[in-house]
């Protein structure tokens, strides 16, 4: 629980339920540490929606097996300094923490986007383990701000959840000029579900 | 509600939409292709091996639309998939590509996707055509490294047309170490020799005019003579030079301005921006 995700393996336990219940899922609604059972179990049915669940359906503790909260950091590097100009050549590197990724078939999904509104989906066969799908590293980069998208391929591949954009992690990172290298914690304030 | 049952399955039916990017590896290279399994994009006659909705466990099947041949790539290997133009047309995430029955928001992407595809092939074949004049010895593979990697935006389009004139391997990037050196210094001099006579020709084309006097024209040809011996100087100094960044200082000042694929208006040489930027690129 200290790396701030919920073990993708074993049962939920009795220490994990803490963690679930603070977590914020951007709505109106939060729960608290003083929160009745009974209010959870109305918060989670209105509030979570689970892939294999009719919305509005009661929603049990053990559905949050293997839930995670989708983690990342991102490492911005400043552009060298040089005599007569900036030489573009900062770099931003976002990297999901793997266990913050739930397996669904075997695989992880990973979703990048940097400026724009193309996306960068890649696929870990948790199988053949490589670091490499995980991040996503753009070089080349002028000094300035960026904002950087990232999401896992559960939620967005789920129908039954709306495609707000609170499904993902939303995080403006800064490339500096002669700077010092920036590294960003980034994590999405809802769960990822099986 | 259907619900997307694996990831191989939503690939499949999101290109059988729209055309995605393929990036990975070969040899430590990132190469871009576009691809799709949309039947109207594909076209007649080429849907021969017909792959689509055929998923097998072990590879990827697609069309490259730019090779306009199928293409499989194993499952296994470390693949990125890029979905372009999304938000453009108010789709908010890739999953969302699957759920969509909307053709005009489908045509859409793929128009934005095809301009984008045309300005690459576009960016490619204007790379090529100032490479070969300044260097018809270039080096096929090279190119193809390099116009990549201008294409994932690791370099610029300079810097893509600086290495590939001077056929300089990522090897030599690497260890910041030019190997055939007096091949460099060959090639440095051929890009002198093209800006030389250009200005050798505009120069004799004034003297050829009747406009002015013989002082004029003697003039002319004193200048003439200035930039040979100039250049003369410069191929002279190169001579002793090892580093690359010190042969390119060696460009004629007569002939300024230099270049911008040499060194940029603000002073930076494309060997050294190129090395470090392909150190950086490695050190992922």
């Amino acid at each position: 629980m200290s790396n701030g995700y919920v073990n993708v393996s074993g049962e939920i336990k009795s220490s994990c339920i803490s963690c679930v219940r603070g977590t914020n899922y951007g709505q109106t609604c939060k729960t608290t540490s003083t929160m009745s059972v009974n209010d959870s179990k109305n918060f989670y049915t209105t509030k979570a929606s689970m892939p294999n669940k009719p919305s509005g359906s009661e929603t049990s503790l053990t559905d949050f097996y293997c839930s995670s909260v989708t983690t990342a950091y991102i490492k911005t590097i400043s552009e060298t300094w040089s005599t007569y100009c900036n030489n573009n050549d900062g770099s931003i590197c976002a990297s999901f923490v793997c266990d913050s990724i739930v397996t669904k078939n075997g695989v992880k999904v990973y979703n990048f986007n940097l400026n724009g509104s193309t996306w960068v989906e890649k696929v870990e066969n948790t199988s053949v383990p490589n670091a490499a799908c995980r991040t996503l590293l753009r070089t080349g980069l002028n000094s300035g701000t960026y904002t950087v998208q990232l999401q896992d391929g559960l939620t967005s591949s789920n129908p039954q959840r709306p495609r707000a954009s609170l499904d993902r992690i939303c995080k403006t990172v800064t490339v500096g000029y002669n700077d010092n290298t920036r590294v960003y914690v980034a994590q999405r304030d809802q769960l990822g579900l099986l | 509600m259907h619900q997307i049952k694996s990831y191989s399955e939503k690939i499949n039916v999101v290109a059988s939409k729209c055309i995605i990017g393929l990036e990975y590896e070969e040899s430590n290279i990132p190469i871009l292709k576009f691809v799709t399994l949309n039947p109207s994009i594909i076209g007649d006659g080429l849907s021969e091996c017909n792959y689509i909705y055929n998923h097998d466990d072990e590879y990827h099947h697609f069309f490259d639309v730019v090779e306009k041949k199928w293409f499989k790539y194993s499952e296994k290997n470390h693949i990125s998939f890029i979905y372009y133009n999304l938000e453009a047309n108010n789709v908010s995430c890739t999953g969302d590509l699957f759920f969509i029955d909307d053709n005009s928001i489908i045509d859409n992407i793929n128009k934005d996707t095809i301009k984008m595809i045309d300005d690459n092939t576009r960016q490619i074949k204007e790379l090529l055509s100032n490479v070969i004049k300044y260097n018809k010895q270039y080096d096929g593979k090279l190119f193809n490294i390099y116009s990549q990697l201008m294409l994932s935006g690791t370099l610029t389009y300079d810097e893509a047309l600086f290495s590939s004139i001077f056929n300089i391997t990522i090897d030599e990037y690497r260890s910041d170490k030019i190997q055939n050196v007096p091949n460099f210094i060959e090639i440095f001099k051929n890009v002198i020799k093209f800006y030389e006579d250009k200005a050798v020709y505009t120069i004799e084309s004034e003297i050829q005019s009747d406009s002015l006097d013989d002082d004029e024209k003697e003039e002319l040809k004193l200048i003439i003579d200035m930039i040979n011996e100039s250049v003369a100087q410069s191929y002279d100094k190169c001579k002793n030079l090892t580093e690359p960044w010190e042969i390119l200082e060696e460009y004629p000042t007569i002939l300024y301005p230099i270049p911008i694929f040499i060194e940029d208006e603000r002073g930076n040489d494309s060997y050294t921006k190129s090395k470090i930027k392909i150190q950086n690129f490695f050190k992922k």
